[in-house]
This record gives structure tokens, C-alpha cells and sequence, in this order.
């Protein structure tokens, strides 16, 4: 039986292994035909905007920009909403780190703890809150 | 006595061929289904009823919402909707639809953004068909101001609609156990203070990802089989980035099997 999935994801994708491991289970999730919702809280709501890339000279070498690209979730945070996960950003973690307004990734929408995690809430049947 | 209000449509079907639906609508006066120009495959992927049902469901609210802000004065040029529907088996074990999930984008104007709110709460409520459904399929509403985006989930070729998805394998249970499963993120001492806590006298289990997976090497297993875990999984790609090798009794769990012990196989799951 089909069952719904929520994280509550308190980290970006270069703090630690958090964002990986709850995009990787998402994925694994929907595979074997689950709904998945994913509230991006605290740090987490790094993970909701659009990358930006930068024009100029890195200077950092390939070997290390390959680690950090490796360790970027955007793609396959839009896949997954692509895909039927509902995505949402708490909006006052947003405007406490400057980045309120800023674009969205497709698929993923501003949201907040007493409505759209509330939300969630009442469909969920397994809530994980990966936190540290 | 008169009949209440409503509406009639029929359909006359030739065998297996095909079948035509007289809608009686002046914009789609009928329907015509080629069933015997279908592969066998497509046949089998065709889901037209849902399908159809699912028209119905966006063609009411969208006509509903497309008058309402009409009436409110919002000005609008494009909209655009998606709607989504999964099954499930009730409690007679009878497969039903059970959920509908309907996504509208409408590029309202922005100096109207009161007038919008207005309405869209109100269709939060549901258009008629689908308030009408709403007794036997969840409903789940999502109506946003901005511009239409295609919507990439919809296949792109008519004919090769996207493939439902694979139904998950048997469940097996896991063995060692029916407490809670935990799952620890973090090899750090308050988490087994927290396990030892919360765990009570049940008998648990463990399922160690991330940075909880150097709980998985020798010597800290004893310890957590002292705590009472009577099973122990751990991601098997969180132990190879670390090169860790469990140690035994430790069974390496790959994301597919860590995402059916935490939705299929445990009976209740803790987070740690």
C-alpha cells in the first residue's frame, strides 16, 4: 500500500550527509511508488532556490570543484518535484538568511510551519526529521 | 414527476473494437475510442477511465476558477493545470482511486493579488465535480498566481503515455523483532542516551545512515546490543565513503531497502 513519506530537512547539501541521504530516499521512495513530501527548514531552504553560476575565475582546483559539484542537490531536487514530491521552504528561515524572493527551483513552492508543514502533516504516514 | 437535473450521456460499443461515447456537448459532441488500433502494451497502459475522469475533474476546475475570477474582475491571459491521481486498497482490500492532487498556475495580475486570494480560497472548497468525488477521493488543491509552466510529468507523446509506476516488490519482513525501528543520522553519544530513552523495554532495531553508520564498526555494535537493539541495518554507501567495514551482524542496506524497511516493513519509525 502506497504510503506518504515526510522530511523535515534541517541542512543544506555541503554541512554534512543529511541532504543527500533524504533526496536519495525520496528518490528510492517514489521509485516503489510512495509520495514523498520534503519541508525545507533551518539551512535547508538553501536547498529551494536556483543556482547561480558564477562568471569568473574559480580559483579552486578541478579536483575540488569536482567534490563540491558532486555534493550539489538542485537537479535532482527538481526531479523529484517533477516527479510528484511535494517540496516546500519554511519562508521566515528564508528571510533570516537573505534569501526570501529569490527564484525557486521548478517544483518547489514557499511555505511555512503553521500552513503547508501543517499541511504534511495530517497526510503523513512516516515523518523523518533529519537533524543534527 | 420530473426528473432532478442532471445529465445523460451513452455509448455504443462494436466487440472489442472500439466503443463511442455520445457526450452531447456542443464543444465535444462525442468521443471515439479506436480500442483495436491499440497495441496490446498500449492497452494495457491505457487507464482511460481514470483518465477521462481526470478531465473531468480539470476541465471543472478550471472553468470554475477561470468564471470566479472572472467575476472578480482578476485579469488573466493563461492558465494552466496538472492533476495527478493514485490508487490504493481500502479496507476491503477492493483498489480504489484514492487521491487527487490538482495543481493550477494562473498568471493573474499582480496588482490584483487581493481579488486572487479571494477566490482562490474559495475553490479551495472544490469545483462541482470535484466536491462531488471528494466523499469517496482525497482531494489535494494547490492554485498559484505566476506563469504557466509546462508541466514535465505529462508525457510528452500522446501515444506513449508514461508508464505507471513498478509495483513495489513483496514486503519481507525483517527478522529480530517487532519494537520500533530507529534510524540514526549521527554517531554521537546523546542519540544512544535518546535511543535507551525512548526505546523503553520494547525490543528495537536500528537502521544507521549517514554519519550513524560508524556505530556499525566493531566494538560499537556490542554497544549497541547492550542498549537492546536486536537488529542492526546500516547504508551501505554511507559505510563505503567512509570505508567502514561492519562489523558482523551488521546487514549493509542499499537506499531501495532502507526506503521499504522505513514505509513497509517497520511497524513505526523514530528519528533520532
Amino acid at each position: 500500500m502506497a504510503k506518504t513519506l515526510t522530511m523535515v530537512l534541517t541542512s543544506g547539501s555541503q554541512e554534512n550527509d543529511d541532504a543527500r541521504f533524504a533526496v536519495g530516499l525520496a528518490e528510492a521512495a517514489l521509485d516503489r511508488g510512495h509520495r514523498v513530501n520534503l519541508f525545507l527548514y533551518g539551512n535547508g531552504c538553501n536547498l529551494a532556490n536556483q543556482e547561480v553560476a558564477f562568471p569568473g575565475p574559480l580559483g579552486i582546483r578541478p579536483s575540488l570543484q569536482a567534490h563540491m559539484d558532486s555534493q550539489r542537490l538542485a537537479a535532482r531536487i527538481a526531479t523529484l518535484a517533477k516527479r510528484g514530491a511535494k517540496i516546500t521552504t519554511c519562508h521566515t528561515t528564508e528571510y533570516g538568511r537573505g534569501t526570501e524572493g529569490l527564484p525557486y527551483l521548478p517544483g518547489v513552492a514557499r511555505g511555512d510551519v503553521g500552513h503547508s508543514f501543517t499541511d504534511f502533516l495530517v497526510g503523513t504516514d512516516v515523518l523523518i526529521c533529519l537533524g543534527r | 414527476m420530473s426528473q432532478p437535473p442532471g445529465l445523460n450521456l451513452t455509448l455504443s460499443r462494436q466487440g472489442n473494437q472500439g466503443y463511442t461515447i455520445k457526450v452531447g456537448s456542443a464543444a465535444l459532441p462525442e468521443i471515439k475510442i479506436d480500442i483495436a488500433a491499440l497495441t496490446p502494451e498500449q492497452r494495457a497502459g491505457e487507464h482511460f477511465g481514470g483518465r477521462l475522469l481526470l478531465s473531468a475533474v480539470l476541465a471543472c476546475f478550471t472553468n470554475t476558477l477561470a468564471h470566479d475570477l472572472t467575476q472578480a474582475g482578476v485579469n488573466f491571459s493563461t492558465l494552466g493545470a496538472q492533476a495527478r491521481m493514485v490508487k490504493d486498497k481500502d479496507s476491503s482490500l477492493r483498489t480504489h482511486y484514492s487521491h487527487v492532487e490538482l495543481a493550477v498556475t494562473v498568471d493573474a495580475d499582480p496588482a490584483q493579488a487581493e481579488a486572487f486570494e479571494r477566490v482562490r480560497q474559495g475553490l479551495l472548497g472544490g469545483s462541482l465535480v470535484t466536491y462531488s468525488l471528494e466523499s469517496g477521493i482525497e482531494f489535494t488543491y494547490e492554485i498559484e498566481r505566476g506563469t504557466p509552466r509546462p508541466f514535465d510529468q505529462a508525457p510528452a507523446d500522446p501515444a506513449q503515455p508514461a508508464a505507471p509506476p513498478a509495483a513495489p516488490a513483496p514486503v519481507v519482513k525483517y527478522r529480530g523483532g517487532e519494537g520500533p525501528l530507529f534510524l540514526l543520522n549521527t554517531a554521537r553519544e546523546e542519540s544512544l542516551v535518546r535511543l535507551r530513552l525512548l526505546g523503553g523495554d520494547e525490543e528495537r532495531n536500528l537502521l544507521l545512515v549517514s554519519d550513524g553508520v560508524y556505530l556499525a564498526r566493531e566494538g560499537m555494535v556490542e554497544r549497541l546490543k547492550e542498549l537492546g537493539a536486536a537488529k542492526v541495518f546500516a547504508e551501505a554507501a554511507a559505510l563505503a565513503e567512509r570505508g567502514i567495514t561492519p562489523a558482523p551482524g551488521v546487514e549493509p542496506v542499499s537506499m531501495d531497502r532502507m526506503a521499504s524497511l522505513l514505509l513497509e516493513e517497520a511497524d513505526r519509525v523514530t528519528a533520532l
